[in-house]
């Protein structure tokens, strides 16, 4: 559909200064909605005759233009400076995703395991082995068949070219800036580390009010670490996430990982010092 | 040290009260039994489990992950029944 439209042909269409007037009347101010069917709605005859082309055409082309221009789907972390980078380093491995040092972390998994002699290095007496196999449960099954892929990506999957073109729309007008941050902030998932370190002062000084009213999806993500749990306040959520992101949210993806967990999957070490088991 | 099943559910009931209500809930969590139950608990609204590329990395050895034992998910509700022992001074023991 796009193809055939004339007014989409171009490049330039996108790139070059648009002729529409910033006057107060056309570009209403954004409340907390921030949505962009406002612009359409303010003085339709008016509007039509100042607009360039491309404002001329549907809101929702539009949108899928400015998809094609910057990210839409992604999963982008807080910390990540600019904001819309797509930072390998911040996803590559767990203690990269919540910015801890390897000795916080268990060991990997070691298949090898799955072989003769697991159930000793599990500490399972000779008498128990036999009836833990039997309670095995089938997990590996759940989390690869039955469970939903979540459509969300990681931004790092993707080439990192955004940020010439995001800028290049954020400039073009008034009115595209809108529109496009509505795209980038709207349309993509912010991920949040819940630890006592602070990913809100993060938000707070990466992203204006404004800005953080447009975000729509956003990602908690929590691992409790025994190590610090003696003297630090773990698991928290900042009053300014709870209080100015979490209240225009459609999306709210809860990842969590137990300390139970990989320590018990891994070996017997591990469950030696935990006293939660 | 917090236990999970204590440190985990003022989290979730702060959350569920600033939820907006149309809003759609995905969890990605390993040890599904018992962080399910809390999120079913205190959270109090509809979830979905979801497999995410985060959830992925975070778990690391998810998708290769050896199968695990029922024991490890598990609550042991019993256990402080079963583990309740009076000292009893070893005098009084005779």
């Amino acid at each position: 559909m796009l193809a055939h439209h004339p007014a989409v042909s171009g490049d330039s269409i996108l790139f070059t200064a648009s002729p529409y007037r910033h006057s107060s009347n056309l570009l209403p101010s954004l409340g907390a909605e921030g949505h962009v069917a406002h612009h359409d709605r303010a003085n339709p005859a008016r509007t039509a005759r100042e607009q360039s082309p491309f404002f001329r055409l549907p809101e929702k082309i539009r949108l899928e233009i400015y998809r094609l221009c910057v990210p839409s789907g992604f999963v982008f972390d807080v910390r990540e400076h600019n904001t819309f980078r797509g930072l390998a380093r911040l996803s590559a491995t767990p203690q990269a995703l919540l910015n801890r040092s390897r000795g916080h972390f268990e060991q990997p998994s070691d298949d090898s395991l799955d072989d003769v002699g697991s159930d000793y290095e599990f500490g399972l007496d000779e008498d128990n082995s036999e009836s833990e196999s039997d309670g095995v449960a089938d997990d590996e099954d759940d989390y690869s068949g039955a469970l939903q892929k979540n459509r969300w990506l990681n931004a790092t999957v993707r080439r990192q070219g955004w940020l010439p073109e995001i800028r290049s729309l954020l400039t073009a007008s008034k009115r595209i800036r809108e529109e496009v941050l509505d795209v980038l902030y709207g349309e993509n998932v912010f991920r949040v580390i819940v630890s006592p370190q602070a990913s809100a002062k993060k938000i707070q000084s990466r992203f204006s009010k404004t800005k953080v009213r447009r975000i729509r999806h956003l990602m908690t993500l929590y691992k409790q670490f025994e190590t610090l749990a003696d003297y630090l306040p773990q698991c928290r959520i900042q009053t300014f996430i709870r209080q100015e992101v979490i209240p225009n949210l459609t999306t709210l993806h809860i990842v969590c990982d137990p300390p139970t967990g990989t320590a018990m999957t891994i070996t017997g070490r591990a469950s030696a010092t935990s006293p939660t088991r | 040290m917090k236990l999970w099943l204590d440190e985990v559910p003022p989290v979730l009931k702060g959350l569920g009260e600033f939820l907006p209500p149309s809003v759609t809930v995905l969890a990605d969590i390993d040890e599904k039994k018992v962080t399910a139950e809390l999120l079913v608990k205190h959270l109090g609204r509809k979830w979905t489990p979801v497999q995410t590329m985060t959830g992925d990395v975070l778990f690391r050895n998810r998708s290769t992950r050896r199968k695990q034992y029922e024991w490890m998910d598990q609550t042991f509700k019993d256990v402080p029944a079963e583990a309740d022992c009076r000292c009893v001074p070893w005098d009084e023991r005779f």
